[in-house]
């Protein structure tokens, strides 16, 4: 069976290298980027999740999450805005974002979300 | 005799009246003409000519002794004369003035065959028994006879005295007229009028005045300088004495003239006279008073003996003192007229006085002071003898450097009156010189020839209305540069009309470029489209309801710029407790919006920056938690459990800051929402109980509790109040948690039986940073102290109340209210 892949987007290294650990414990194969550029490229190999942070330097997470969505080709593509920004919530609904998850998180929170979107 | 006349060839003296038929019965035989058949022609056409003239005529013929004849119309001016002297001697008839007149011209005549005209000549004729004054115009011119010599003299003549004395009598009536305009009393215009009478003896020989005083008494006011010294009549005159020769009594019962005869015994002596001859007669009378015709006097008047004492004559007596009566009727007239403006000046002078405004007369070119009115006095703060006669310089030497003098002076020079409002004036008053401010006005003073004599000064001060409004402008003023520097604007409106007014601030603000162009309906157009019913109308609404308004909305210029205003008013009622106005400021709030997005942005990113590591730490924390479990190392694990609820401690704090950043900054967002309160309740609590060894004991209504609120904001303070309770209750084992329903409110207390907070200090427990502990036992209690001032924001900005109720010792008692909603 092949792995589930989970495309990880933040400006924090630290962030990115404890989700990776947590992730592929859980069986996830996991890319990183600290901005996320990368997934307005055209993508060869297409994630089974986006975990997107919102606020990276260089970059807007939502415009990021935006784009996609209004992309035929990558609007299936579940995504999630895990972010520290307040306004979590409305960014997320205004960017057609699939889920959210507020920083800091329990692990628990982010095994179960993955979980929901990968199944 | 007709027939004789004929027979005798006498025909030239057929008819020619009386004189006609004298000269044909003439006994012609003892003339030196000889009889008249052997006249010369010229001497027989000439008398025919004369006799049938209706034109008083005579000739005198003859060189040596000279005959005279005259005609019908000639006898009037002969008197006595007639008929004795025609067909006689010239010389004889006129030997009263035959050298002295007649002769010369008798010369010139038959000499030189010149002819004389003589007009108004003065002739004395005793043809009525008296020598009498005449006026004659005569033409005298030479008769040719058939020798071509001057066989005589032929005279048209006509008498003038009539017209002569007329004229002079009316000369005289005109003097005494003009005389009474030159003179001020009665005693004047009496000593003028007789000046005037003295030159006219020949009609007045002599005359008196006498006026009935208050007694009744006749009193000798005034008589023709002839009598002086002489004194034929008394001072007063006695109507009771025996000798009343005069006969006033008789003048004044009979109110008619009274003819005195047998003057001449009582005026012995004239200087002036015409011919030298005295009165023999003289005429009381009655002098009446022109308004009712009640005797006032007695004007007694000489006759002339050289006149006829004719109608004429006797009314040209009466004239004289009817207008004696009149002038001084009219002086008298004139005093009481001077008397009444005596009167009115002192009345005006009264008026003057006590005028409420200052009244001050300056007088001639050098501007002395004649008359002020006490309000001058205390206005200028002088004393009358300090301005009296004195002049403008000496009274204001202050003001003559402030060209106040020049001023009056101008209006003096040029006679163009001069005013002035609100003029300040540095005036010397009190001990010091300080500014004050007139309203006056100088009119120039003209004299009844229209010539300036002086400036009339109208004026009172202002100095207090004008401080309090430069006062009001000041503040206005100020108040004005505040709202320029707030950038505010201030307004009014009429709620019926929807008029508006307001500073000019507010066209900045709302982006017009002039005040006209605004009114209520493009202000509202101003207003974003997405405020304008949410936000605005809302505000409205509201302030209908509880008299406030107060929004803030973004407004749209015409370039697409967006910018932010506060708006803030109050309505008014009227006495119907309708709304009717309302008023307040918008003020410009786009550099505060800015700033305060800027700074959310910037709060935003500390907390994101903050949580960014504790995210990481407390997912490493967990992480490495979980390997210990995995590992079998429980005893490391536990220690990542204690670390992980330190970090969770954080986050809470983190949590808090931002809140009251936003408090602070008003920008708390409250998403209201409908829900049950007691729902609420029951899962916090069964959420914190999980934290707590204390049984947290909950008494509620069965019902739901429905509220519109910010469910989670709502809850945060729940967790605040039970959390607080827990901390501060170190030895309780329970607390008590308690909703229930009031008639519009519900009402939740949370209540502890720990420490309690003292009474002094409960009033500062909602404030921000506020520790009830400032003791050594603080560092027990951890906290930023920010709990309770976010909880009570929280539920003040949802239209709810907090308060407590405490006693140290005793435990606390936290209530708080939000309103409830049954619709």
């Amino acid at each position: 069976m092949l792995k589930k892949r989970v495309y990880v987007a933040d400006d924090d290294p630290a962030i990115l290298e404890i989700i990776t650990m947590i992730l592929e414990d859980e069986g996830y194969e996991v890319e990183t980027s600290v901005d996320g550029r990368s997934l307005q490229d055209e993508l060869t190999i297409q994630p089974d999740l986006v975990l997107l942070d919102i606020r990276m330097s260089g970059s807007d997470g939502g415009e990021i999450c935006r784009k996609l969505k209004s992309n035929v080709r990558t609007r299936a593509i579940p995504i999630i805005l895990v972010s520290a920004n307040k306004d979590i919530v409305s960014i997320a609904n205004n960017c057609f974002a699939n889920d959210f998850l507020p920083k800091p998180f329990e692990i628990s929170d982010l095994i179960q979300l993955t979980h929901k979107y990968t199944s | 005799m007709e027939d004789t006349a004929k027979l005798n060839n006498l025909s030239f003296l057929k008819g020619g009246g009386d004189c006609g038929e004298l000269l044909r019965n003439f006994d012609w035989s003892k003339s030196v003409l000889g009889p008249p058949q052997l006249w010369p022609q010229s001497l027989k056409t000439s008398v025919s000519i004369i006799l049938h003239s209706k034109y008083p005529m005579f000739l005198w013929w003859g060189r040596d002794t000279i005959i005279n004849i005259h005609n019908d119309a000639y006898v009037a001016l002969m008197g006595t004369k007639h008929p004795y002297f025609l067909g006689r001697r010239a010389d004889e008839l006129w030997s009263e003035i035959w050298e002295e007149n007649l002769l010369p011209m008798k010369n010139m005549i038959f000499d030189d065959a010149e002819s004389i005209y003589g007009q108004d000549l003065m002739l004395v004729l005793e043809r009525k028994g008296f020598r009498e004054e005449g006026y004659y115009n005569f033409s005298y011119s030479p008769i040719i006879n058939e020798y071509g010599d001057v066989g005589g003299l032929f005279c048209a003549c006509h008498e003038e005295t009539k017209k002569v004395l007329q004229q002079r009598r009316m000369q005289l009536s005109t003097e005494i007229n003009s005389a009474s305009w030159v003179s001020n009393s009665i005693a004047e215009v009496i000593n003028a009028s007789y000046k005037i009478i003295d030159k006219y003896y020949s009609d007045i020989p002599f005359s008196a005045l006498y006026i009935l005083n208050a007694k009744g008494v006749a009193q000798l006011v005034g008589s023709t300088a002839e009598l002086q010294g002489h004194e034929p009549f008394d001072e007063y005159y006695d109507f009771s004495a025996e000798d009343n020769f005069w006969q006033f009594g008789k003048v004044i019962k009979s109110r008619m003239p009274v003819f005195i005869e047998g003057v001449g015994d009582k005026i012995t002596r004239l200087h002036h006279t015409l011919l030298g001859d005295l009165p023999r007669t003289a005429v009381c009378i009655p002098v009446f008073k022109p308004a009712d015709h009640q005797p006032i006097g007695i004007m007694v008047f000489g006759v002339s003996p050289n006149l006829v004492f004719n109608d004429e004559y006797q009314q040209f007596f009466q004239l004289i003192a009817s207008k004696i009566s009149l002038i001084m009727g009219s002086i008298n007239a004139r005093e009481q007229e001077k008397l009444l403006i005596k009167a009115s000046e002192e009345n005006l002078n009264n008026i003057l006085f006590q005028a409420p405004v200052s009244i001050a007369i300056f007088k001639d070119k050098e501007l002395r002071i004649e008359l002020v009115n006490n309000k001058s006095l205390v206005m200028w703060d002088r004393t009358l003898e300090q301005v009296k006669g004195k002049t403008f310089a000496e009274v204001f030497p202050e003001l003559v450097s402030q060209g106040h003098k020049e001023i009056v002076e101008e209006v003096y020079d040029r006679g163009i009156s001069f005013s002035a409002n609100e003029s300040p004036v540095d005036i010397f008053r009190r001990g010091e010189l300080s500014t004050a401010y007139f309203n006056f006005v100088h009119e120039p003073l003209r004299d009844i020839h229209h010539q300036i004599i002086g400036v009339v000064t109208v004026g009172f001060e202002v100095t207090d209305q004008v401080l309090a409004r430069k006062k009001v402008e000041e503040s206005e003023h100020r108040l004005n540069m505040a709202l320029d520097y707030t950038n505010t604007a201030s307004w009014e409106m009429d709620l019926h009309t929807k008029n508006i007014i307001f500073t000019n601030q507010m066209a900045r603000i709302l982006g017009f470029e002039k005040a006209a162009d605004l009114n209520f309906y493009k202000m509202r157009e101003r207003i974003h489209p997405d405020d304008r019913r949410d936000v605005v109308e809302k505000a409205f609404n509201a302030a209908m309801l509880n008299g406030d308004y107060n929004y803030d909305a973004r407004i749209v210029l015409p370039d697409g710029t967006i910018k932010w205003i506060h708006t803030q008013g109050k309505v008014l009622f009227d006495e119907q407790h309708m709304p009717s106005k309302m008023i307040g400021t918008v003020k410009d709030i786009t550099d505060t919006k800015n700033e305060q997005n800027r700074k959310d942005e910037f709060m935003g990113v500390i907390t994101h920056e903050l949580k960014t590591p504790v995210t990481s730490v407390k997912a490493f924390a967990q992480y490495l938690q979980e390997r210990f479990l995995k590992t079998g190392d429980e005893k490391s694990a536990a220690l990542l459990g204690k670390m992980g609820n330190q970090i969770n401690k954080l986050t809470l704090l983190i949590q808090d800051l931002v809140d009251l950043t936003m408090i602070e900054g008003t920008v708390l967002k409250l998403q209201p929402q409908h829900f049950d309160f007691n729902e609420l309740l029951a899962d916090t609590v069964e959420e914190l109980q999980r934290t707590t060894t204390k049984k947290i004991k909950v008494v509620s209504d069965r019902q739901a509790l429905n509220v519109n609120a910010d469910r989670d904001r709502t809850g945060q303070v729940l967790i605040n109040l039970i959390s607080n309770a827990i901390k501060y209750s170190p030895e309780a084992d329970h607390l008590e948690v308690n909703s229930f329903s009031g008639n519009e409110h519900l009402i939740c207390s949370v209540k502890d039986f720990g420490i309690g907070i003292a009474r002094e200090k409960q009033k500062n427990l909602f404030e921000r940073f506020y520790r009830v502990l400032e003791d050594e036992r603080s560092n027990s209690f951890p906290g930023l102290g920010l709990g309770l001032y976010i909880s009570a924001e929280i539920i003040r900005r949802q239209n709810g109340a907090i308060w407590v109720e405490s006693e140290r010792g005793e435990g606390s008692v936290f209530y708080f209210s939000l309103p409830l909603n049954n619709s």
